[in-house]
C-alpha cells in the first residue's frame, strides 16, 4: 500500500502525463489539408457547415468553421490579419471593416483573386448578384483617387423585415375590433401610421398583450433598428449613396426635422413595446416574439431562420418594413493575404456561390445575395423568402460602412437613449449628437489617412 | 535577504513564478510606455473613460463594504447549524462556481419577464438599478463568502473555544475576541477578491442591463471594450495598443480602489467589533436554531434563481460527449499544475517572507495586490495579450495548447494562490523558526507544516481552480479555435447566452452541462469533510479545530 508521499507522488506523475497528453494531442499535425473559416455565429456560418460536407468529400480537404460572437470575431480578425499570422484563410465579415481591412492591404481584390483563378471576374452568378448589395457590400476604393472595386463576394444578402404575429392578427376578435375601431381591415402594416396604429391596437398589459417590440439596447441594436425609421422617414445620418462613402466633410443629417421627427416617432412607440426597451437587443426580441403575445417587430433577415425552426415558430408572418425603403446588411467573403490556401480558398467560395449550393443554403438558414436562387424549387416554401426577396430589391444604404461605422452608431445610441430617458429632448439630444460627432469623425478621418 | 539567500532554490520558483505572469502581462506595459500621445484621445474624450472607471471604483468599494460585513454576520449566525445541513451548505459555493456567464444569463431569464423589475428600471433610475446590480454580484459572492467564513469557523482551535467557555464570554465577546481575529485573515484576502471582481465586473451588467454609456450603465470593462471596437475599424494596431495601455492604467486604477476597498471594510470591521460589536450582533451567534433557519434560507435563496431555468430545458443531445470529457479532463489537469504551483509558491513565500506574510495587514496587502495583478486586468485586456503571444508564436497551432495552459494557471493563480497563502498563515512564524533551528529538511517541513496539515484547504482551492478554467470564456474563446484539444464548452455557453447565434433553450441545457462536473466536485468536498467528521455532533463547537490544527 503507498503513503501518503507516495500518493502525492503517483498524482505529481498523473499530472505531469494529463498536461503532457494535453501538448502532444495539440502538437499532432493534421492529417488533411484544412481550410479556415472564421465569421459570426449566425445562421450563415451554420448553413455553409451544413453543406461543407459535400464540398470535403469532393476534394478531400477539411473546411473548419470557427464561429465567434460578433466581438471576438472583430478581435480574431483584427489580430490575425494585423500580426499577418494567417491563422485564417477566408474572413466573413461584414463591410465597415472594408476600409480597415483595404487600407492595410490585409485582403486580396477580385482582381487580384483574378490572378489566382481566373474564374474570378468571369463567373455567370456574378450577375445575378443583387448589384444593389454588392455595391453595399463589396466594393471599396483601394486609393484616394482610383474607382471603387469588386473585393469580394457577399457572403448573405440580409436585411431587416417586419415580423407579425399571424395567430393575432388571424384571430376573428381582433379583425372585428380593429375595423370597429379604425375603419380598415387588420392587416401587417404598409405604412408607418398604420404600425402605430396596430402597436397601439394590441397593447393590452393586464393581458400581457403587446403591440410591439423595440431593440433599445446598446451595441449596435438601438441603431440598426433606428434607421429604418430615420432614413424611410426623409432623415438619417448622412446623405450619400452607399455606407462605406464619405469623408470629413460628408454632411450630417442627423439632427434635421425629419431625423427629429421620426426619432420622435421611434420613442413614441415605446408605451407599446414589451420588456425592457434600454436592454433589449436582438436575443431578447425573438426570445419574447416566441414567447409572447407580441403583434411586431423588426427583425433581421438572418436571425428568422432560427425563429422559424423554434417552438411556436409557425405563428410569424412577414413583409418588408413600411415606408418603401429596406436597409443592406451584410458582409463578404475576405480572403487574406497570409493565407496558406489561396486557391482553394477560392474554389470553396466559388463553390458556395454556385446557384445550387445557394438553393441548400437557403434551406439552412441563408439570406441569399443571389437573385435567381429564390426561383430554384422548394425556395418557396421558406416562409420568409418572399418577403427578402422583395426588401433586397429595394434595399438602399442605411448603415454606416466606413471607418467612422462605430462612432456614428455609437453617437446615435447614446442620443436616442438619452432622449428615451427623458434626459433631453429629441431635438437637443440629435444636436449634441451631431456637434459630437464632428469632432470625432475628424479625428477618425485623420488616423485613417 | 539572507533567508533568499539561504534558500536560493525557493527564490528561483518565485522569481521565475512572477516572471511568467509578468511576461503575459508584458504587453499592457509595453502599450502603456509606448503609447505616449496616443492615449491623448482615449483620456481626453468627453466621452472619456473618467466616468466609467468611476462607477466601477464606487462599485467594487460598495459590493465590498455591503458583502464582506453581511457575509461575516450570517456565517456567524450559520455556525453551530444541524449536521444534516451542514453537507447543503457547499451548495452555497454553486454560485461562484458556475461561473461569470452562466450567473448572469439566470439573473437575466429572471429579470427579464418581471414587470416590477423592468417598470422600476425602465429609465435606469439609480437605486432600483444600482439594487439590482449589487443583488445579482451578491448572489455570487455573499453565499461563497458565507460558506469560506463558515469554513474557516469550524477551524478554530478547541483549546480556545474550552478557555472562552471558561471564562463565560457573551456572544459579542465570542464574535470579537474569538471568531473575528479567526477571520480576519480570510476577510482581508475576500475583500481583495469581492473588490477585483466588482471592479471589472462585465458580463452582469452587459447581460442583464445591456450596460451603455446613454443607460448610465457602462463600467471600466465595457468602456475599454467599446473603445476597442470602435478605433479597430479605424486601425487595429492603434486600437489595440491604446487599449492594452489603457488596460494597464485601469490596471493600477483597480489596484488602488480594491486595496482601498480592503483598508475600509477590514478596518471598519475591526473598528465595528471593537467598539459596538452589540450593534453588529443583536441576536445570539450561538443559537442552534436561529443557525439551522438562517442556513436553510440562505441555501434556498441561493438556490432559488435557478428555477429560472426550469421552463427552457429540453431533452435532447446537444454536445459532443467526447468533446465534453476531453474539457473536463483538461482543465482537470490545468487545474491540478494550478493547484501544485499555488502550494509550491505558498510554502516558498511563507517561509521566505515568514514576517511579512504571517498575516493580512499592511505589510502583507501589497503583495497580495501584485499577486492579483492579473486578476485586474479586464477581459479585453487578457484577449489582446493572448493575441500577442500567438502572434509572437508565429502562429504555429503547436504552441498553441501549452500557451492555454499557461493562460490559464496564470488567469487563476491569483485566487488559487491567495487562498492557499491564508491557509498557510496558520503555520505560525514560531514553529517555522523552531523547525530551521531544529535542521528539518524542506521536504520534511513542506510535508509536515504544510502538505499534510491542509489537505482540506487545498482540495477546496482545487474546486475553485477547476471551476475558474472550466467556465473561463476569454482565454479559452481566443485559444480554443485554433486546436482540437482546447476545451470549448465555455466558448459555446457563451455564444448559446449572447451574440446573434444565442438560444435561450441550448444555453440552459449547457448550463445544465456545465454544472454536472462543478456539482461532483461539490459532492466529493462534502464527502471529504464528512470523512473527516466535520459534520458529525462532536465537531461542533470547534472540535474539529482540534484535529484540524494537529
Amino acid at each position: 500500500m503507498l503513503n501518503k508521499r507516495g500518493w502525492l507522488f503517483v498524482a505529481l506523475v498523473a499530472v505531469a502525463a494529463l498536461v503532457f497528453a494535453l501538448f502532444w494531442w495539440g502538437a499532432r499535425p493534421r492529417e488533411t489539408t484544412t481550410l479556415t473559416l472564421l465569421g459570426e455565429d449566425t445562421a450563415t456560418m451554420q448553413a455553409i457547415e451544413s453543406v461543407k460536407g459535400e464540398y470535403e468529400t469532393k476534394r478531400g480537404v477539411k473546411i473548419q468553421c470557427i464561429k465567434n460572437t460578433f466581438e471576438v470575431l472583430q478581435q480574431k480578425a483584427n489580430a490575425d490579419l494585423a500580426s499577418g499570422t494567417g491563422l485564417y484563410d477566408i474572413i466573413l465579415n461584414y463591410n465597415f471593416s472594408l476600409s480597415s481591412f483595404v487600407r492595410h492591404g490585409w485582403v486580396f481584390t477580385l482582381r487580384d483573386l483574378h490572378e489566382i483563378d481566373p474564374r474570378v471576374g468571369t463567373s455567370d452568378f456574378e450577375k445575378d448578384i443583387f448589384p444593389n448589395i454588392w455595391k453595399e457590400v463589396g466594393f471599396y476604393k483601394t486609393s484616394k483617387d482610383s474607382e471603387p472595386q469588386a473585393i469580394g463576394y457577399p457572403f448573405a444578402g440580409n436585411t431587416m423585415l417586419l415580423v407579425y404575429n399571424k395567430k393575432l392578427f388571424e384571430d376573428p376578435r381582433n379583425q372585428e375590433s380593429y375595423r370597429a375601431k379604425y375603419g380598415h381591415e387588420l392587416s401587417p402594416p404598409a405604412s408607418w401610421a398604420e404600425f402605430r396604429q396596430i402597436a397601439e391596437f394590441f397593447t393590452r398589459p393586464s393581458e400581457k398583450t403587446f403591440g410591439v417590440v423595440l431593440e433599445g439596447a446598446g451595441g449596435g441594436w438601438l441603431y440598426y433598428e433606428w434607421i429604418n425609421f430615420a432614413y424611410s422617414m426623409g432623415g438619417g445620418v448622412m446623405k450619400k449613396q452607399f455606407g462605406w462613402e464619405g469623408d470629413v466633410y460628408t454632411p450630417l443629417i442627423i439632427d434635421s426635422p425629419e431625423t427629429v421627427a421620426a426619432t420622435k416617432y421611434y420613442l413614441g412607440l415605446r408605451p407599446y413595446s414589451a420588456g425592457d426597451f434600454l436592454s433589449t437587443g436582438q436575443n431578447e426580441q425573438a426570445e419574447l416574439m416566441r414567447s409572447g403575445n407580441i403583434a411586431l417587430a423588426i427583425m433581421w433577415s438572418d436571425v428568422i431562420y432560427s425563429l422559424v425552426h423554434s417552438p411556436n415558430g409557425g405563428r410569424f408572418g412577414f413583409s418588408p418594413i413600411p415606408g418603401g425603403k429596406s436597409q443592406i446588411g451584410g458582409g463578404i467573403y475576405y480572403f487574406s493575404k497570409k493565407s496558406k490556401q489561396k486557391k482553394l480558398a477560392v474554389d470553396f467560395v466559388l463553390f458556395l456561390m454556385q446557384k445550387d449550393t445557394q438553393r441548400k443554403l437557403m434551406e439552412h438558414g441563408l439570406c441569399s445575395p443571389l437573385r435567381s436562387a429564390y426561383d430554384e424549387p422548394g425556395v418557396d416554401k421558406i416562409p420568409y423568402a418572399a418577403a427578402l426577396r422583395q426588401a433586397l430589391e429595394k434595399g438602399t444604404y442605411m448603415a454606416e460602412a466606413g471607418p467612422d461605422a462605430d462612432a456614428v452608431q455609437e453617437a446615435v445610441t447614446l442620443a436616442v437613449q438619452r432622449i428615451a430617458r427623458g434626459e433631453v429632448s429629441a431635438e437637443e439630444g440629435l444636436r449634441e449628437a451631431r456637434v459630437n460627432l464632428e469632432r470625432k469623425r475628424a479625428e477618425i478621418f485623420n488616423l485613417a489617412k | 535577504m539572507r533567508r533568499a539567500a539561504n534558500n536560493r532554490q525557493l527564490t528561483i520558483v518565485i522569481v521565475l513564478l512572477g516572471l511568467v505572469s509578468a511576461a503575459y502581462g508584458s504587453p499592457l506595459l509595453e502599450a502603456f510606455l509606448g503609447a505616449g500621445q496616443k492615449l491623448a484621445p482615449a483620456i481626453n474624450l468627453e466621452d472619456g473613460w473618467g466616468r466609467p472607471f468611476l462607477r466601477s471604483g464606487v462599485f467594487a468599494c460598495l459590493s465590498t463594504l455591503i458583502f464582506l460585513p453581511s457575509s461575516l454576520f450570517f456565517a456567524l449566525l450559520v455556525k453551530d447549524c444541524s449536521k444534516y445541513l451542514r453537507g447543503f451548505l457547499a451548495l452555497l459555493m454553486m454560485p461562484m462556481l458556475m461561473g461569470g456567464v452562466a450567473l448572469a444569463f439566470i439573473i437575466k431569464l429572471d429579470t427579464m419577464r418581471m414587470n416590477l423589475v423592468t417598470t422600476a428600471i425602465a429609465n435606469r433610475a439609480f437605486a432600483p438599478t444600482w439594487g439590482l446590480m449589487l443583488l445579482a454580484q451578491g448572489w455570487q459572492v455573499v453565499p461563497l463568502f458565507l460558506y469560506l467564513f463558515w469554513f474557516r469557523l469550524q477551524l478554530v482551535p478547541e483549546r480556545v473555544l474550552r478557555f472562552a467557555r471558561a471564562s463565560q464570554l457573551t456572544p459579542w465577546e465570542y464574535a470579537r475576541d474569538i471568531y473575528w481575529p479567526h477571520t480576519r485573515n480570510l476577510a482581508g484576502i475576500l475583500a481583495l477578491l469581492g473588490a477585483a471582481l466588482s471592479f471589472y465586473e462585465f458580463i452582469k451588467f452587459h447581460l442583464v442591463l445591456r450596460a451603455s454609456p446613454g443607460g448610465g450603465t457602462e463600467l471600466a470593462s465595457h468602456w475599454l471594450l467599446r473603445w476597442y471596437s470602435s478605433y479597430a475599424t479605424v486601425d487595429p494596431n492603434y486600437a489595440t495598443q491604446v487599449t492594452l495601455a489603457m488596460s494597464a492604467v485601469g490596471v493600477l486604477i483597480a489596484v488602488v480602489v480594491a486595496l482601498l476597498a480592503v483598508l475600509v471594510t477590514v478596518a471598519g470591521l475591526d473598528w465595528c467589533l471593537r467598539r459596538h460589536p452589540r450593534a453588529l450582533l443583536p441576536w445570539r451567534v450561538r443559537d442552534p436554531r436561529i443557525a439551522d433557519a438562517v442556513a436553510l434560507v440562505a441555501i434556498l435563496a441561493t438556490m432559488a434563481p435557478l428555477l429560472g431555468l426550469a421552463r427552457y430545458f429540453r431533452w435532447g443531445v446537444f454536445i459532443d460527449l467526447g468533446e465534453f470529457f476531453r474539457s473536463v479532463t483538461l482543465s482537470v489537469a490545468a487545474a491540478s499544475v494550478t493547484l501544485l504551483l499555488s502550494i509550491v509558491l505558498g510554502v516558498c513565500v511563507r517561509i521566505l517572507l515568514r514576517r511579512t506574510m504571517e498575516k493580512f495587514d499592511s505589510r502583507s496587502a501589497p503583495l497580495f495586490g501584485l499577486l492579483y495583478f492579473l486578476q485586474m486586468v479586464p477581459p479585453i485586456g487578457v484577449a489582446l495579450c493572448g493575441y500577442h503571444w500567438l502572434a509572437k508564436l508565429g502562429g504555429t497551432t503547436t504552441w498553441v495548447p501549452l500557451l492555454w495552459l499557461v493562460s490559464q494557471v496564470i488567469v487563476s493563480l491569483p485566487l488559487t494562490a491567495s487562498f492557499v497563502q491564508v491557509s498557510h498563515f496558520r503555520v505560525s512564524t514560531r514553529e517555522l523558526e523552531f523547525q530551521e533551528s531544529s535542521r528539518v529538511g524542506f521536504s520534511d517541513l513542506m510535508w509536515h507544516s504544510f502538505l499534510r496539515r491542509f489537505g482540506l484547504d487545498y482540495g477546496l482551492v482545487a474546486i475553485f481552480g477547476f471551476s475558474i478554467i472550466w467556465t473561463e470564456a476569454t482565454v479559452n474563446s481566443t485559444l480554443s479555435s485554433l486546436s482540437r484539444s482546447i476545451p470549448s464548452v465555455a466558448v459555446e455557453l457563451s455564444q448559446r447566452v449572447d451574440g446573434r447565434g444565442a438560444s435561450y433553450q441550448q444555453a440552459a441545457n449547457l448550463i445544465l452541462v456545465t454544472l454536472v462536473p462543478v456539482i461532483l466536485a461539490l459532492a466529493l468536498w462534502t464527502f471529504d469533510l464528512r470523512r473527516r467528521k466535520v459534520f458529525s455532533d462532536k465537531s461542533r463547537n470547534g472540535l474539529l479545530g482540534r484535529r484540524m490544527e494537529g
